[in-house]
Parts: C-alpha cells; structure tokens; sequence
C-alpha cells in the first residue's frame, strides 16, 4: 500500500542539494517520512505542494550560508594564493610577465578589432544603406572582374525605376586634390562632389547649418570643422566664400564634425556634384563612364536579395557592357570589399582573422608556461593539497582552489597587460597605420572581451593544475612527506614541443616574408627605379599643354630626361578594350592603357624589343602612335606587324599605329601577372612628370625643379617624390606585415624561453642531489650541462618536425598572393631550427652551468 | 544562569516526554500537540541544534530503514546537564507563579 510512495526525485536531489550539510541526511528522512504521512492522510497532490513549500523555506538559509562559506573559504584561498606567489618570487615573475605579454598582444587586437568591425556604424541608416557595384565577367578569363564605381547617370535613373529606393546620392572624388583660397590663404586638398540627398543618406554630426538644407545652393560647400578652423578661425564659418580651384566661388552652407577614423568616406570638403560637373564638364549622362560611386537609401522592409535580382535587366536596359549589378550593405565594405575603384583601402578579414589567431597563439604559449611550472612545483603544493583533503576538502573544492589561483594570477597580469599595452600601442598603430587608443572610453568598449580573456586565462592556464593536484591521494602525499611531482613529464613535454613549435612556426613565417620582401625589393622590374624625381601636376592649364614645363626643365644640364604621363610605370591603373584589323569582333580583349609623353621609355630605361620609340624625327607619331608590349603582341598574335593601326580607348576607327614593341615589364605590383599593355603617344597631356637627374648636387637640381614648377603653377604648392620610395610604398602592407610578423615572433620566442628558463631552474634544483653526488664521483661539468640540457635539446627537435611542415604549408599558401615569388628555401628552415635551438641552449645553459659550479658539498650537507 | 528559549524550552520537554526514538518527526507532532501550533522542520531543527550546541541534548545515529529511503534517524537524548536545565525552569515556573493575582482567561 504504501511501499512506493516517495517524493518525486527530481524534488529530492534538490532538497538534497540546498539543505545545510549539518542537517542534510536525517532532514531528508525526516521529510520523507512526513512525505508519506501526508501522502496517506491528504492525498499525493497535497504531499508534493508540501515538498516543495520545504525547498523554498530552505532557500534563504542555503544562499545566507553558500555567501558565508564562500568568502571564508575565499579568504583563505587568496591568502594561500598570494603567499604562493610571494615565496617563490622566480616563478610568479615568469608567470605573470609572460601572461601579462600575452594578454597585452590580445588586448591590443581587441582593440583593433572593435576599429574595424566599427566602420561606419555610425550612420544612423547604416543598415539600409547600400553601394552599388558592378560585377563584369570577362570572357576568357576565368577571374571576375568587380568595379565599385559606376556610371554617373546609374543614381537618378535607379531612382526612378525602383519606388523601394528612398534616396540615392552620387559620389565623386573630385579628381584628386583642387586648390581652396580663402582670402590669402591656399590649401590644396581632395573634395568629394555628393548630391543633396548625400547627408539624409549618411549621418554627420552638422556643427553649423542643416544636413537636409546644406546644398539647397548648386554654389553650397560644407567643410568640416577642422577646415573651417584651418580657413577662418574662430570666425562664423556660416556665408563665409571659398574660392574653389580658380572656377568659381562656394558659399559655407554648413560645417560638419571631423569624420571619424571609421569610416570608409574620407573628406573635408563636400561640394554639390551637378556643380562639379558643370564646372569639369563631365558628361554626366555617358554610361560608359565608369568613375562614380553610387549609395541608395533602401526602404527597410525591403527584401534584399528580391531587390537585387531586378538590377541586372537595368544594367541591359541602359547598356552597362557585360556587366551585372550587385548591392554591397555599407558595414561590409570595409572588410569584404576589395575591388577596383575602393574609395579607400580596406582591411582584408584574412588579415584580421591572422593576426588575432597569432596574439591567440601568444597568448597559449604564456598560459603553458603557466601551466608547466605550476605543475612542476606540485610537490610544493602536495601537503597543502593533502592536508586540505583531510580535514574534509572535496576534490572540486581543491579543483576551484586551483583555478581561482591562476584567475588571481590573470587579474594581476591584467593590470601590467594594461600598462604594456598601453606603451606599445603607437608601436601597433604605425605598424596597423591606425590610430587607436587605450582610454576609459576604448576600455569600456572592449571590456566584455577583457573580461572574457581574464575567465579564459583562468580556466585554461589552470586547468590542468586544477585537475592534477586535486587528484592526489592524500595517503600517498602524507605517508612520505614528499610526493613525486615529476611523475607528469609526459603531458609537459607535450605542451613544451607545443610552444616551441608555434614559436618556430613564427619564426620560420618571419624569415620568408622577409625574403620575399627582398626579393620584390630586387627583381628586375624591367624599368629603372634610380635618380628619378616624380612631380604631381595639380594645375589643369599645364596638365593640358606640358610641352613647354618639359623644355624649361631640359635646359638644366643635371636633367638627363624631362617627360610626363598619365601613369607612373609601376601603376598603370586603366584598362579599355583594343581593337586592331582583322579581330573578330564578338570579343573584347581587355588591356592596360596609358597616354605617355616622347622621351619616356628612355627615361625609365625600357627596353624597345621590336620597332623603336616615340620620335620627334618622326613627324606622324604626333597623328597617333602606339607602343604595345610583348604580352599585347602575343594577343596580337599572327595579326602583329608594325605599322599595323590600333583604337584608342576603344574607339571604332584606328587612331594610330603601333611603331614599337617594349619588353614585357611588371606594370602593376608583383602580385598580379605582367598584363598586355599600349601606351598611347600624347606630348601634351599628363598627370605626372618624370624626371631622371644625374649625378651632382641633388638638392640644387631639386631646387631648379622648385623654381621652374612654381613658375608654370604658382598656385599650386611644390610637391615631389623620388620613384623608388614611391614604388616601395606599394608594398608597405606587406612590410608592415612582415615587421608585424617579427614583433609577433619575437615575443612568442621570448615568452617561450621564459618558460624553458623557469622549467629548467626547477629541473636543476630537483637534480640538486644528483648532480652533487655525480660531482662528487668525479663528473666534469661539461656533463653536467649535457645531463641537463639533453631533454629540452630532444623536445626543440620534436618541435621542428611539427613546425616545418606547418610553415611550409602556409607559406606556401601565402606566397600563392604573388604571381612572381621567392623559393622557400631549406636554409630558411635550419635557420630558423638554429636559432631556437641556440636561444634554447643559451637559456638552459644559464641553470645547467650554475648547478655544475655549486659545491657538491652544499648540495649533499643535509641528511 | 542563561535563560532557554521558549521553543528550546519545549523541544526539550517533548524530548523527555517521548522518552526514546526522539527524532524530528515524533519532537514535532509532540510539540505541535503540547503549544497546539503547527511547527515546521526548520523549527524543529533550529532549537536542536542550539540544544546540541550547548551540551543539553545529545545524539546518535540510528540504523537506516527504508521507511525513510535508506537514511538513519537522528535520535535524540538528554544529557545531565539538560535536565537540570529542566528542572530550573520548573523551579522558575513554581516561583513565578507564587503571590500571583487570580485572573481568568477571557
């Protein structure tokens, strides 16, 4: 009748759980047996609602004494843990600096991270506010071609078609940089002409003025606030006139507040586009006219990817060639838009993904140290441990014990991590060209990331401490008054090959993205790189009749050549589409194009293979003249003769013909294939002059330079580079990389060898007898030393063979950017093998010899 | 001398009362019957335990039965010391009601 009538289990396990521990076991009879009292006299619905009206009565009493306990126990742990760290100074030193450095690398990309993933957020409409760009197939080629600018007749006429866009707005960079005059004051700097609806689309912070009213004037200009403050001080920015470029004069309808540095949009000067194409003459209704940027303004119930698949028959309705329209949402330009035509240059998530893998990596190798010497002094530890357990310690009391020292030790090394990073952060920022900041503000932002860092170091550096000594037998530990704590080797091993291989891993990446760097650095690029200046030319009068600045400059006996053009031979940026006799006309062959001066293949040293160069002896050149390079002759294929005519930026007739073939030379950098080209001549039109100086006093010849531009271009400030900076500076990313890659490296190896010093210290001092008494039976020292560093010597080799396979592999992967690279040599490897293993050595060897020099006799006096 | 408390006063008593087997379930009927109030566990197990603490009970574990799912009773005894406890309070009882008015309960 009543032999199976119990509380319900579940009930039980809970009451079990909260009960005080001095009561728990007779309490939870007692209640059963009222249980089945009641269950019997008032039936089981009223015996459970009794049950339970128990657990909650015991709550108050059970949370009063879990906060009571809790901080006794805690008290006692923190004491326990601070005069751990205090008594064995060596260790807590190595612990805490090496956590410390790691948590610095990781607070540091946190930071850089949260910049990154911030980009324009801070649009209030961010999320509906879309680019649109082009995706182009090309026929035979297997690559897609995506252009992020479009048409400047694309905006009004999608407005038009879709009622779903609110707004769109049309963007140009304006050309490059234009000259503004206030009074007597010039600045030369690059403006962006947007259309009215620019501001409602984007939000800026409006200091003077009115976002929706700003560009009601077609002659508005609005200039942020630190223009205004350049060009009037502390005067009323509002009405204020600005000469713009020597066309025409805006009116300050509005100041807005400096953009910040994330965002992808990059001005001071804003000025209404209409007026800027007037102003230039640009053909704003040409659909061929690929130069604009355009954003719209999406409902936001719109579904996306539907609104996306009727751009395509817009693209052929109006004759965008080949082409497709995608939409680009604003917050994923910044890490996953990398076409042609980027506004500004934009973060690869590859590089983010690296970099915070690498501080993660870091990071591991710190919280292994900390686990190797915490387990290596278990025996240390082992009495407490044992102690802890009699008295009445449960294992996952010795468990949380262990963890909540190495959190006490992350919170420590948190606050130094902080200080780190804090001072090497400008070291980060050139390195990452950012400016990012450690402030309360910046703090607060990433805090929840801190504090996740802090839990993980934690939990992970502590967890195998954790699990290990509160396994120990207390019998075993007690009974010989010392324990073994070296019994572990293995699993300590493990973690050491680990770090060494992550550290040889770095090491080896370091080597050959230097070697690769060398090896850009000293490639033949096929034109020369020395002695020549590079001028920008800002004014349009000369820009469009260059001919007498290039003769002015030749009368200089220091000037060899004087030529312009509309590239620089390093960076040929345009492409068109070449026509010659006898193609089939259904396709289009894409090549590179520039309009180049006479004399510029002389100053760059290219080699003409076929033909000859621009000539002045040669009047027809000056009707139409093409030099093409070997690649472009390939194309040409049994169709190539000299003489043959070409088109020029696709136009239908021939407008020249070619008169020379140039050696193939690398027209973009060295991570893309050598492109078929034509250079086109133009003696007039340029937007760069060249100039190859000789030998004698450089800064005269730069100063003639000065003096002759400032003539023909008074307005404009003198500004000049020489061709091999300019041309390192296309692989500063990859230098930047590399100098990231080798403070990465170098720290890891440093965190690492602290770890092996620390190791080794405790190894000598367990081998303290041991070493004595072999010193005793007549051991040299140089044996001494071996007995030692032998073990560490086996693991650093363990570790190559991990490590050399892993950094082949991706390097290998990362080498495949370039289309013409360096070989991964084994030298590289030994190298790097080497080194470890001498920095390895050097720091054992520090122990290893002041064991072998301590006197037997100290070692041996006790027992 | 230190005072008990009134429901200490009463565990005590119940305990001498039920003589042996005083384990929770019995000492809080037997209270609930002598003060006509219903007391709870926690009641019960509060004054115990001060009781126990200070020397005028004492207890032992009993053998489990699985009446009560395969847990043993605390039983309950009092020591010397717990009844002379006792008896002072009777004597106190005695006292206070010497030279008291005659009143009646309404």
């Amino acid at each position: 009748m009543t032999n199976e009538i119990k509380p319900p289990r579940l009930l039980e396990k809970i009451l079990q759980y909260i009960l005080p521990r001095y009561v728990g076991e007779t309490a939870l009879g007692d209640f059963k047996e009222e249980y089945e009292h009641l269950a019997d006299t008032r039936g089981n619905t009223h015996a459970n609602f009794w049950y339970f009206i128990q657990i909650i009565k015991s709550i108050p009493a059970f949370i009063g004494n879990s906060i009571r306990w809790g901080s006794v126990m805690f008290q006692n742990y923190m004491k326990v843990a601070l005069r751990t760290i205090r008594r064995y100074k060596g260790f807590s030193f190595i612990n805490i600096v090496g956590l410390a450095v790691g948590m610095a690398c990781v607070i540091i990309i946190l930071l850089w991270i949260h910049h990154e993933m911030s980009f324009d957020t801070h649009h209030e409409k961010a999320k509906s506010i879309f680019r649109i760009a082009i995706g182009n197939e090309l026929k035979g080629e297997s690559s897609q071609r995506k252009l992020v600018v479009t048409p400047p007749p694309l905006s009004p006429a999608l407005l038009a078609e879709f009622p779903e866009i609110r707004a769109s707005t049309r963007l140009s960079r304006g050309g490059g940089e234009k000259l503004l005059s206030y009074e007597n004051k010039h600045f030369l700097d690059s403006c962006y002409a947007v259309d009215p609806s620019f501001f409602n689309i984007f939000t800026f912070d409006f200091l003077e003025g009115d976002a929706s009213t700003a560009f009601g004037d077609p002659y508005a200009i609005v200039v942020s606030e630190k223009m205004s403050k350049k060009f009037f001080g502390n005067q009323d920015p509002l009405g204020k006139i600005i000469q713009f470029d020597q066309k025409a004069d805006f009116t300050v309808t509005g100041v807005i507040k400096d953009i910040p540095s994330n965002s992808h949009l990059q001005t001071d000067i804003f000025i209404p586009f209409e007026t800027w194409g007037k102003l230039y003459e640009i053909p704003l209704q040409h659909w061929q006219y690929m130069s604009f940027y355009t954003y719209i303004l999406l409902d936001p119930d719109v579904d996306i990817s539907r609104f996306e698949a009727k751009l395509p028959a817009v693209a052929k309705k109006y004759g965008i060639p080949e082409a497709n329209l995608f939409l680009q949402p604003l917050l994923s330009i910044h890490l996953h838009s990398h076409h042609i035509g980027e506004i500004s240059p934009n973060t690869y998530i590859s590089t983010l993904l690296l970099l915070s893998s690498i501080a993660v990596l870091i990071l591991l190798i710190a919280c292994v140290n900390y686990m190797n010497l915490t387990t290596a002094r278990a025996s240390a530890r082992m009495k407490e441990v044992g102690t802890r357990k009699v008295i009445g310690a449960y294992r996952s009391q010795i468990a949380r014990q262990f963890l909540g020292e190495s959190t006490i030790m992350a919170l420590i090394s948190l606050i130094l991590s902080l200080f780190l990073a804090y001072l090497s952060l400008p070291f980060f920022n050139s390195l990452a060209d950012r400016h990012l900041v450690l402030n309360g503000q910046s703090l607060l932002q990433i805090l929840p990331g801190i504090l996740a860092l802090v839990l993980f170091v934690g939990f992970f550096a502590g967890s195998y401490p954790a699990l290990f000594l509160s396994s120990l037998k207390p019998i075993t530990v007690l009974r010989s008054g010392k324990g073994r704590g070296s019994r572990k080797t293995r699993l300590r091993n493990i973690l050491v090959v680990a770090q060494f291989s992550i550290s040889l891993i770095l090491i080896i990446s370091t080597l050959l993205v230097k070697s690769q760097l060398d090896f850009i650095r000293n490639k033949e690029m096929g034109f020369d790189r020395d002695q020549i200046v590079v001028v920008p030319l800002h004014e349009p009068k000369i820009r469009h009749n260059v001919g007498p600045v290039l003769e002015e400059l030749k009368r200089s006996p220091q000037i060899l050549y004087a030529a312009s053009s509309m590239h620089l031979p390093n960076d040929v940026g345009a492409s068109t589409t070449m026509k010659w006799p006898g193609k089939p006309d259904d396709s289009k062959v894409w090549v590179k194009v520039s309009e180049v001066s006479y004399d510029f293949t002389e100053l760059y040293g290219i080699e003409i293979v076929k033909g000859r160069s621009f000539s002045r002896e040669f009047p027809s050149d000056k009707n139409g003249a093409f030099l093409i390079n070997e690649s472009a002759m390939k194309i040409l294929g049994s169709h190539f003769r000299l003489g043959i005519g070409l088109s020029h930026w696709g136009s239908p007739d021939p407008s020249g013909q070619i008169v020379g073939v140039m050696k193939d030379f690398h027209l973009n950098s060295l991570h893309e294939e050598i492109k078929p080209l034509y250079f086109y001549l133009n003696p007039d039109q340029g937007q760069h002059l060249s100039i190859r100086i000789q030998g004698g006093s450089i800064p005269d010849t730069i100063e003639f330079i000065r003096d002759t531009m400032e003539r023909f271009s008074p307005r404009y400030p003198f500004e000049y580079r020489f061709f091999d900076d300019l041309f390192n500076a296309a692989y500063i990313t990859e230098q930047k990389m590399g100098s990231m890659f080798g403070a990465f490296a170098s720290i890891a190896v440093f965190i690492a060898c602290m770890g092996v010093f620390g190791l080794s210290a405790f190894l000598a001092n367990q081998k303290k007898k041991e070493i004595g008494i072999r010193k005793v039976l007549g051991a040299s020292g140089s044996k001494i030393v071996y007995l030692l560093s032998r073990d560490l010597v086996w693991l650093v080799l363990v570790a190559n063979l991990i490590g050399w396979p892993v950094a082949y592999y991706a390097m290998n992967r990362w080498l495949q950017n370039f289309a013409y690279r360096t070989h991964i040599s084994l030298m590289t490897f030994l190298f790097a093998a080497l080194l470890i293993l001498t920095v390895t050595l050097g720091t054992v060897s520090c122990q290893a010899i002041k064991a072998a020099l301590t006197n037997p006799a100290d070692s041996l006096r006790y027992e | 001398m230190k005072f008990l408390s009134r429901p200490e006063e009463i565990i005590l008593f119940t305990i001498l009362k039920l003589r042996k087997d005083a384990y929770c379930v019995p000492i809080r009927k037997k209270a609930s019957e002598i003060s006509g109030k219903k007391w709870s566990f926690g009641a019960v197990y509060v004054p115990l335990h001060r009781l126990e603490k200070k020397g005028l009970v004492k207890s032992y574990f009993d053998n489990p039965t699985p009446k009560r799912g395969g847990r043993s009773r605390r039983i309950y005894k009092i020591t010397p010391a717990g009844l002379n406890a006792l008896a002072e309070v009777r004597e106190l009882q005695k006292n206070m009601w010497v030279e008291a008015p005659e009143f009646s309960k309404e």
